[in-house]
């Protein structure tokens, strides 16, 4: 084909090969795009923000999908490599019948092989375990089919070459056909794991509890909540299939193709270092998210409704009424269907239809249910929560940030602060646990503290305390990533099998450590920021606000206390973060040197 | 026979599950479509099952719709693909590439095509605001005989690059030398496709028809998401009726779909496969 062609033509298909590009490609971008520009809103990390770091549901059931997908792939791969060694090299009666019919059965759609499945599954007692999912799609027939074709490509002399050297059947199989048929076997890696990611007929029909759903269901059928969100999910289920087919397209593409250039060898340097840092990145997502999950759930006091049988109306301290922009709202407590259980926050509409001595009356509530009174951050519908359980009262002492202009009802000490004034507001007892709204309302009855800012010493202390934990978290989840950079210098390298156990034995230990370490985190529930816990400016507000109001008032012994602690270990967390991160970079820098220098050594 | 025993031994892992979930309970499923009742009262009634079933107007009608579906969208993913294939292979230079980047949709997960069609082609998606700025008459995708087109329009996105791919490759196998012995012989272009492309490519072409089938059956789980149970009835397919007879316990109805639609593919496949054979026959 060297027939010379025209410039016109050769613009013409470049042209349309761009177009075909941007056919293919731009889908991919519109879920990007719409991941991060939510409802046409600007750029907002905020549905990322909650699938990857608020929420660990998604990720626990991102890992229980991969775990089944790698278990179906690693049983479907050992099973049809065995049948396509015995079709394509061996000869025996019926086997042409048993072929065709494994080809039949493979193009037969989904749901005509769905009902004998389920019958089987349902005579085995399997219905409604992940051994549902996972046994018929071990014994699909397409694995098998492939990898037919592939060793058939093989040619015998190899395998007889083999047998001479004295290699038993196994051997041959494993050490000369299968390295062989490589393009076959990726292949059928690549479709089988493919197919079971995208199950969604077999969960919905052997699994009555949408708890077990794979995500591929998970994420189709949970309703529409919020479509940033559900975009977001889906970067997060597109990861490892585009992963796998990134790594393994060129044998994909041969693979499909049914050919086999068993004399190539090739690498796949580039892809088992994206598959390391994605892993690692993801776990430790999901530690992060499980900790940042508790640590954000609203702390919660709520009460039970009263009814009165004699005019069937209920009635809930007025509290519980929550004005909003469209209305009045309850927030019930109620335990959560999802996967990891807990409770969580149901927004009600309510109508007010009296009041009287501080309560209101209304209809419809549940007698038994729990509603919200006050809340440690702003209430949300669906938000996790946890009830406080109130502890005996103890001696504290508030700090009241008014803006300028409003009204203090009582006399108390204040110095001028920021924006506004600072008042010192000892408590003899102070109910615990501190809650901002409650104690706020306390003071000013009338509902002018809504601008006001209230803190309790004592957390400021407790928060305090935890700060060098918080240093010593923040560099220990930068450890597995500096781990996961040094076994990516050593992956793809010959005679570095020790690096690579050394560097891994680091990584899960750095894993493990810092797992550890977020069991034990307990930040006050009045300092987290209300809406997500790396809003590092409400951290800032909050404390110079903190640090002004105890340094305003330093002849208190629990100001000055307070202060001097606030600082000191202030410092610790940063020398900690930067000590870390010194020794973090200069690792790195020394593996980086050790690997350059490596291949200049062995010539 | 020493090599007899072991290649049965081979296949007996595979085999073995095969049979136990897909061979055997198929058997049952055969037995229901003929049968009555459940369970001890189960009676042979024959073909009364299969009388029945055709005179069930949703059956016909997702019949009818699964038909034209394969009939409109095999011919069309086949054509699609041959002609990129053939465009793919004059500039096989960059065709490594570009031969990945086809794959490229069909690894797109379920959920995200389905997401993705909600954002083009819901009511108030990216093409009716396109409508809506250009002055043009909206239209409710999904909810209308549209629904159908849009349907095929995935159904070529998602898998028209696997067919691309088989083909492409059984272009690349036809030995150059073919085609400067059709030129040196004054063949036009057009003469060349017809008489040296052609009958070498029928094999490619039957794998092709049987991997895009398979893609076209798993097309549904796309439409079941968009649509849900009960879609327009211009996307309303076999799989929607077994799925709802399944859900409906009803397994009379769906083994007798189920039995009749083995039959038509494994016919379908069979004369496809003896065409082949015959093609590939005369060749050699």
């Amino acid at each position: 084909m060297t027939r010379r062609r025209s410039p016109v033509l050769g613009v013409l298909s470049s042209v349309l090969t761009v177009l075909l590009l941007a056919v293919i490609l731009a889908p991919f971008f519109q879920v990007l795009q719409g991941a991060l520009f939510p409802q046409a809103g600007g750029f907002s990390l905020l549905p990322v923000y909650k699938v990857f770091f608020a929420t660990p549901e998604y990720l626990l059931v991102f890992w229980r999908t991969l775990a089944l997908c790698a278990g179906i792939v690693a049983g479907q791969v050992l099973l049809s490599v065995l049948a396509g060694l015995g079709f394509a090299k061996y000869d025996f009666p019926g086997k042409g019948l048993w072929f065709f019919l494994l080809l039949v059965v493979m193009v037969l759609p989904l749901q005509v092989t769905l009902v004998p499945n389920f019958r089987m599954l349902e005579a085995l007692n399997l219905l409604d375990t992940q051994w549902a999912l996972v046994l018929p799609a071990l014994f699909a027939p397409l694995g098998t089919f492939l990898m037919t074709q592939s060793f058939r490509a093989v040619p015998d002399e190899i395998l007889e070459a083999a047998r001479l050297d004295g290699a038993s059947t196994w051997t041959a199989l494993w050490k000369v056909l299968v390295p062989c048929g490589k393009n076959g076997l990726s292949c059928v890696v690549v479709l089988t794991f493919l197919s079971a990611w995208n199950m969604v007929e077999q969960p919905m029909a052997y699994l009555k509890d949408a708890a077990q759903h794979p995500l591929s269901v998970a994420l189709a059928t949970t309703g529409v909540r919020d479509q940033g969100v559900q975009l977001a999910c889906c970067l997060l289920a597109l990861l490892p299939p585009l992963l796998l087919f990134l790594g393994l397209h060129k044998e994909l593409v041969q693979g499909i193709a049914l050919q086999e250039d068993w004399a190539g060898e090739s690498r796949h340097r580039g892809f088992y270092r994206a598959a390391a840092v994605a892993l690692v990145v993801l776990v430790e997502c999901t530690l992060l998210s499980t900790a940042v999950s508790r640590e954000m759930a609203v702390e919660v006091k709520t009460a039970r409704p009263r009814t009165d049988p004699a005019q069937g109306v209920h009635s809930l301290p007025l509290a519980a009424f929550h004005q909003e922009e469209d209305g009045t709202f309850l927030y019930l407590l109620e335990e959560s269907e999802g996967l990891l259980g807990g409770e969580r926050l149901r927004r009600t509409p309510a109508d007010l239809l009296s009041m009287e001595e501080g309560r209101g009356f209304t209809t419809g509530l549940e007698e038994r249910g729990s509603y919200v009174l006050y809340a440690s951050r702003s209430l949300e519908d669906e938000a996790l929560a946890a009830e406080i359980t109130p502890g005996d009262p103890a001696p504290d002492t508030y700090l009241l940030w008014a803006p300028a202009g409003a009204e203090l009802p009582l006399e108390a000490p204040s110095a001028p602060a920021a924006g506004g004034t600072v008042y010192l507001l000892p408590q003899e007892e102070a109910s615990q646990p501190f809650l901002e709204e409650q104690e706020l309302a306390a003071l000013f009855p009338g509902g002018e503290g809504e601008n006001c800012r209230l803190f309790s010493l004592k957390d400021g202390e407790a928060f305090a305390s935890q700060l060098p934990l918080l240093g010593a978290a923040g560099v220990l989840l930068l450890v597995p990533l500096a781990c996961c950079v040094g076994l990516c210098f050593s992956i793809g390298k010959r005679g570095k099998g020790k690096a690579k156990a050394l560097w891994c034995l680091l990584l899960v230990a750095s894993l493990v450590g810092l797992s550890l370490l977020l069991q034990r985190v307990a930040i006050p529930a009045s300092l987290m920021p209300p809406e997500t816990i790396f809003d590092l400016g409400y951290y800032g507000e909050t404390f110079r606000l903190l640090e002004e109001g105890a340094a305003a008032f330093s002849e208190d012994p629990l100001c000055s206390e307070t202060l001097t602690l606030l600082r000191q270990r202030g410092r610790v967390a940063l020398l900690i973060l930067a000590g870390g991160g010194t020794l973090l970079l200069a690792g790195i820098g020394a593996a980086g040197l050790a690997a350059r220098k490596g291949p200049g050594k062995n010539g | 026979m020493k090599r007899a025993w072991k290649g049965y031994a081979l296949i007996t892992p595979m085999l073995a599950g095969f049979l136990l979930f897909y061979v055997v309970p198929f058997g049952q499923v055969m037995w229901d479509s003929l049968s009555q009742g459940t369970g001890k009262s189960q009676l042979f009634v024959g073909f009364y099952n299969y009388q029945r079933m055709f005179q069930n107007k949703m059956f016909l009608t997702a019949f009818g719709n699964t038909l034209k579906f394969l009939g409109l969208g095999l011919p069309l993913v086949l054509l699609l693909a041959y002609g990129l294939a053939l465009f793919l292979k004059s500039r096989a230079r960059r065709s490594p590439v570009l031969r990945g980047v086809f794959l490229l949709p069909y690894v797109m997960p379920v959920a995200g095509t389905v997401l993705l069609i909600d954002l083009l082609f819901s009511e108030r998606g990216l093409i009716n605001r396109l409508l809506l700025a250009l002055g043009l008459p909206l239209a409710d995708w999904l909810q209308s005989p549209a629904a159908f087109w849009v349907m095929l329009l995935l159904y070529l996105w998602k898998s028209a690059g696997y067919a691309v791919v088989l083909l492409l490759s059984g272009l690349l196998t036809i030995p150059p030398e073919h085609y400067q012995v059709a030129q040196v012989e004054g063949a036009s272009a057009a003469q060349a496709f017809r008489f040296v492309t052609m009958p070498q490519m029928w094999y490619a072409l039957f794998l092709a028809l049987v991997f895009s089938l398979i893609n076209a059956f798993q097309c549904f789980r796309e439409m079941f998401l968009v649509g849900g149970e009960h879609p327009h009835e211009s996307v309303y397919m076999l799989q929607h009726f077994l799925n709802n007879s399944f859900e409906n316990l009803n397994y009379q109805r769906l083994s007798v779909a189920s039995v009749l639609l083995f039959l038509v593919i494994a016919l379908g496949l069979g004369l496809c496969a003896l065409w082949v054979l015959r093609k590939e026959a005369a060749r050699s």
